[in-house]
């Protein structure tokens, strides 16, 4: 898929088209795959590429940049937030189940996935979380995954959902102390 | 809970955190109003906000893909982040504490988006050492660089306390000497890195801090060659950090690249052309000294951060700035700015005027060779102007400008109007003012050579607009209307002195354009009195009466008055080749026509051999290269077209492509027109696939070298369109032709011709997909808007016609479409041709509107009258005709005319077996109609 493929869907999803976003999405993913594919075929000093980098470098390869504007670039981030959520659980689920080496992206998650726990998070009972939120709220699901797997701010985000930085920041209010509860609630019931 | 309920539980919450703790408890009971769960869960869910507030759940992101997730007390090798100072699209910049070898504070600029991390690190471990050793008082020192942890690149430079240059100025109210003399040791600063061959890259007002060293402004410019050294080799790279600026430190990443605007220079707008060199830097200057003097940045106003960038790119390419001492004349806060800068408004408007002008003007030049070629130049022109010296800087001379608005309407079509207006009254000006000259006889040969000159210009200016390149342009038409007319009132003789040679020559001008443009009556017009002029005052064997005849006779051609181009070329080129030759030029372009001439007159062999004489003439005298050489060389190939020699034809468009690229490199804008005619030989041919390869190459090409919102890239991306269409991927056409009428309406005048055009194609895309009412939609606007500018009868406005009527007929609208049909069928046979494709399918397509509303005697009559068409201006192996006498058979079949019907079918099989393959579908298809008919019993 090309730059400009890419670009024309991120505006049409800016435009409220739902279905440009499993395209988006896929694009996105198999982009990053092919990018730490190569990357580790090529590195040799055992410096670990990290989400990040991943990510970033994707958007300079996907985005076709003479006619992007900023406001397209949130809204990439915010698509490769819920990637990155997607990799995240996936990565989790197999760490957890001990099937570790045939991993989908070869990057140093590691990092990520010790993060989360050293926050006493975890991850698959987040994502489960979230997919509940998600029901209620899709907005506020989508804030906390910009939020929270992308590190973006308040004005990110706003451009990315194209409502104001104080709707962001009271939505993600709320649905940190949603998900807080569920989160209590599932390991009080267990 | 469902999604209304979260609202008010949402609602009701935030605004219950944001009521102070004391009065909270009375809150939630009133906006919960008696609602005992919504009041419940509002409580729980603070409670829940308390819980996770205090263990800090979730307030860290884990994965970080837009910031750098450095803060802090976050230790990075040698070096503690202190704060954080700023923020730009690139990176984040901090003050940090350097503990070792020594204690210091830095300033510490992490690289967080889309970097190639070793790239950067390798390139910069390259500069680090130029870097190290540039050591200036007014530059910021580079100390260090490295990789954080998480590998990304950062770099450690001096920490200054300063303030950005423009708030420096504005803050103590600096006077313009003041100003200026800051400004020189900022060149100074500049040119001693540009000695040591490093440009900046990215000169901007935010990039110099100022500070004060005892009392005297003590300017510090920072990030020099950083830019440089975060510029990747990959195209990808390039174009993204070729622009970014790098050292914004405090701007959101929504204004970056308008923060950059004005101060980056035209080559660095230009994608994936890396020629910037130590000139770009003084464009940045140049820029930078505006916003000192003015208080605006040159361009500043034409943009928004709403602005793409491909639009932002083109304004710095083809946008010049207004002057200085113009720019505070239109500016309504100029007195307060005259006040800042402690001078009263009428006062610094003088001061500008004139050296202060030019030398900003110098360094913005377009163009970097006209440009101050090193900053001490620059330095040594404002010193000149402190001690009121003439400065080096010049007003541009008359040939300059003029010269320069050739180029630019060359290079930017759309914007050429004005231009044009300038170009056409100021040339008339100078022309008489240079005839006048020289008939007193004075400085009688320079001036003559400056008319020449003139003249010159003033041709190769008006013939530049080519429709067959560019799309018709309207705007341009009515200016020379309104220009003819001028002429023709007799107000421009007055203005040429009388001069009855010079006037003939503007209307030879004025001819050739009107022709290129397609207005082929009015150019026969006014070529037809300046041949009379010529006649009357040079003689009829006079090489420029000649010259015009010629002329005339291309005209007849393109107006169809065959006979009367013949009677003149034959009576001109006698006296051509008596006078001048017959390898002359001029004599050529007429053999040139007479080859056309022939063509038309169907003497196929004649017209290739005069073709390819003049080709070959043309190549010796004039080189393989040359445009009329190469015009010869697609008169060939479409001469080989006509005689079915296929591969000789596309060999010579390819020839074309390779000399024009061997010649003017494979980027010129020709050369990829020449591509783009093979493009559409390709099509043509049915060669989809090749065609499309090719075009869309072609197309990133047009969109590097002419821009995105060039006429011509637009009919490119056209005709992705029509390929597209063709191969049956209609849902990309649409969304292809979507995405052009979208930038069509910023990018082109309104009305121009290339939108509708493109509208006309995506309509016909969204038949294919079955979404008529749009495509009904869009030619109903096309059409009326094309017959109320160009004529109800204008050709193209009888295309939208026609497509119109089939789009009727696609939604079962029968009626509508037969009178339609109806209404334009005589109107295409008299005003685009009986011979032609257009008039064929409008007419093929009234036949089946006529057979679907089960009137077949009418269908018939029509079908007839095609056939007659086929017949009289086509090949008997013209695959429509033997289709067409299949379909007359079967309509007869069902008239219960079995005898026609049989006889029509077999001339039908007759004229298959001869032109297909032996089993061919086609020909199998009416062998089976003929057969079913001969088996059945003759009643």
């Amino acid at each position: 898929m090309t730059g400009k493929d890419i670009t024309l869907l991120l505006q049409d999803w800016q435009k409220g088209d739902e279905a440009a976003l499993e395209d988006l999405m896929a694009a996105v993913y198999s982009e990053l795959h092919r990018i730490s594919k190569n990357y580790i075929s090529r590195e040799r000093s055992g410096h670990t590429l990290g989400p990040t980098g991943l990510v970033n470098e994707a958007y300079f390869r996907l985005i076709d940049h003479n006619r992007i504007t900023w406001q397209n670039r949130a809204h990439f981030f915010g698509v490769a937030a819920q990637v990155m959520r997607r990799i995240l659980i996936n990565y989790a689920r197999e760490r957890n189940t001990a099937k570790r080496g045939g991993g989908v992206m070869v990057l140093s998650l590691d990092n990520v996935t010790d993060a989360a726990e050293e926050e006493g998070i975890d991850l698959e009972a987040l994502e489960e979380a979230l997919n509940a939120l998600g029901e209620v709220d899709q907005r506020k699901a989508r804030i906390v995954e910009m939020k929270f797997f992308a590190g973006m701010n308040e004005k990110e985000i706003s451009e990315a959902l194209s409502v104001s930085s104080a709707t962001i920041r009271r939505e993600w209010r709320t649905a940190r102390a949603w998900l807080f509860r569920f989160l209590k609630e599932g390991s009080d019931g267990s | 809970m469902d999604p209304e309920r979260m609202r008010l539980v949402d609602d009701i919450f935030n605004d219950a955190l944001d009521t102070p703790a004391e009065e909270r408890d009375a809150f939630i009971v009133k906006a919960c109003a008696g609602d005992a769960s919504l009041e419940a869960e509002v409580r729980e869910l603070l409670a829940m906000d308390d819980e996770a507030e205090k263990k800090s759940f979730m307030n860290k992101a884990i994965i970080n893909l837009t910031q750098t997730g450095l803060g802090e007390g976050d230790e990075i090798g040698s070096y503690q982040i202190i704060k954080p100072l700023g923020e730009g699209g690139m990176g984040q910049v901090f003050l940090a504490q350097q503990t070792e070898p020594f204690q210091r504070r830095v300033a510490l600029k992490v690289i967080k988006l889309g970097m190639d991390t070793r790239q950067v690190l390798n390139r910069f471990k390259v500069e680090q050492a130029t870097l190290a050793r540039l050591n200036h008082p007014y530059i910021a020192q580079v100390y260090d660089a490295g990789a954080t942890e998480r590998g990304q690149p950062f770099f450690v430079m001096e920490y200054i306390q300063g303030v950005p240059l423009a708030d420096y100025c504005d803050h103590n109210r600096l006077t313009l000497q003041q100003r200026l003399e800051l400004f020189v040791q900022i060149l100074d600063g500049v040119q001693y890195a540009h000695q040591r061959g490093i440009i900046h890259r990215d000169l901007k007002p935010a990039n110099i801090l100022v500070t004060t060293k005892e009392d005297k402004p003590l300017p510090k410019i920072i990030d020099f060659g950083i830019a440089k050294s975060t510029t990747g080799d990959e195209p990808t790279q390039r174009t993204v950090t070729s622009f970014l600026p790098q050292g914004s430190m405090n701007l959101t990443s929504t204004g970056l690249v308008v923060g950059s605007v004005g101060y980056m220079s035209p080559e660095q707008a230009c994608m994936g052309a890396d020629d910037v060199d130590t000139r770009s830097d003084i464009y940045s200057l140049g820029a930078i000294l505006y916003e000192l003097l003015t208080g605006e940045r040159p361009l500043g106003g034409m943009v928004d951060p709403q602005t793409p960038w491909d639009e932002i790119f083109r304004i710095i390419r083809e946008k010049d700035p207004r002057r200085p001492s113009t720019q505070i004349t239109g500016d309504p806060k100029a007195q307060e700015l005259a006040a800042s800068r402690g001078e009263q408004l009428k006062h610094l408007r003088k001061q500008l005027r004139g050296d202060l002008d030019w030398i900003t003007m110098k360094a913005l030049e377009k163009d970097k060779e006209r440009r101050y070629d090193a900053a001490s130049a620059m330095a040594e022109d404002i010193r000149r102007y402190f001690r009121n010296e003439p400065v080096t800087a010049k007003p541009p001379s008359l040939s300059y400008l003029l010269s320069k608005l050739f180029q630019r309407h060359k290079a930017a079509f759309a914007g050429g109007v004005l231009v044009i207006l300038a170009l056409v009254l100021g040339i008339v000006g100078a022309t008489t003012g240079a005839v006048r000259a020289r008939k007193a006889q004075l400085k009688a040969e320079a001036e003559a050579a400056k008319v020449l000159q003139t003249q010159d210009i003033l041709d190769a200016f008006l013939s530049s607009p080519d429709p067959t390149q560019m799309g018709r342009e309207v705007t341009m038409l009515e200016l020379l209307d309104a220009f003819t007319e001028k002429l023709e009132k007799g107000e421009l003789e007055a203005a040429a002195g009388a001069d009855p040679e010079v006037l003939a020559g503007v209307q030879f001008t004025l001819s050739d354009t009107y022709k290129n443009l397609g207005e082929h009556q009015k150019a026969a017009e006014l070529v037809q009195k300046a041949l009379d002029i010529r006649r009357e005052v040079l003689g009829e064997d006079h090489p420029d009466t000649l010259k015009a005849a010629s002329h005339l006779a291309s005209i007849y051609y393109y107006l169809s008055r065959t006979a009367d181009a013949e009677a003149l070329i034959d009576r001109t080129l006698a006296a051509q080749i008596a006078v001048l030759g017959e390898r002359h030029r001029e004599t050529l372009r007429t053999l040139n026509v007479k080859a056309m001439v022939l063509g038309r007159r169907n003497r196929k062999q004649e017209s290739l051999e005069l073709h390819q004489k003049v080709y070959r003439i043309r190549k010796q005298t004039l080189g393989p290269t040359h445009p009329e050489t190469l015009q010869s060389m697609n008169n060939l190939a479409v001469r080989y077209k006509v005689l079915e020699k296929m591969e000789e034809s596309e060999a010579l468009l390819r020839e074309i492509v390779r000399l024009r690229a061997q010649e003017l490199g494979p980027k010129h804008k020709d050369t990829l027109q020449s591509v783009q005619n093979m493009v559409n030989q390709l099509y043509r041919t049915g060669r989809y696939k090749q065609a499309l390869a090719m075009n869309q190459e072609n197309l990133a090409r047009r969109i590097e070298v002419l821009g995105p919102n060039h006429p011509e890239t637009f009919l490119t991306a056209d005709m992705e369109g029509i390929l597209l269409i063709a191969m049956n991927r209609p849902k990309e056409a649409v969304a292809l032709y979507q995405d052009l009428y979208q930038r069509a309406l910023t990018a082109l005048p309104a009305g121009h011709a290339i939108v509708r055009q493109t509208n006309n194609n995506l309509a016909n895309a969204l038949n294919k997909l079955g979404r008529n009412e749009e495509a009904l939609k869009l030619l109903q606007d096309i059409h009326e808007a094309h017959g109320k500018l160009e004529g109800v009868n204008h050709p193209t406005t009888l295309l939208y016609a026609a497509n119109l009527a089939y789009q009727l007929y696609s939604m079962d609208r029968i009626q509508a479409s037969i009178s339609m049909g109806e209404d334009i069928l005589p109107r295409l046979m008299e005003h685009v041709g009986p011979n032609k494709v257009l008039t064929f399918n409008a007419l093929e397509n009234l036949i089946l509107a006529y057979e679907k509303a089960g009137d077949l005697v009418r269908a018939e009559a029509r079908r007839r009258q095609s056939l007659d068409l086929y017949r009289e201006h086509r090949k008997p192996n013209y695959p429509k005709l033997a289709r067409g006498e299949k379909h007359l058979g079967l309509l007869l079949a069902k008239l219960g005319n079995r005898e026609a019907a049989l006889a029509y079918l077999r001339q039908a099989v007759a004229r298959q077996e001869k032109a297909l393959k032996p089993g061919s579908k086609l020909l199998e298809a009416t062998r089976a109609a003929l057969a079913e008919l001969e088996g059945e019993p003759n009643d």
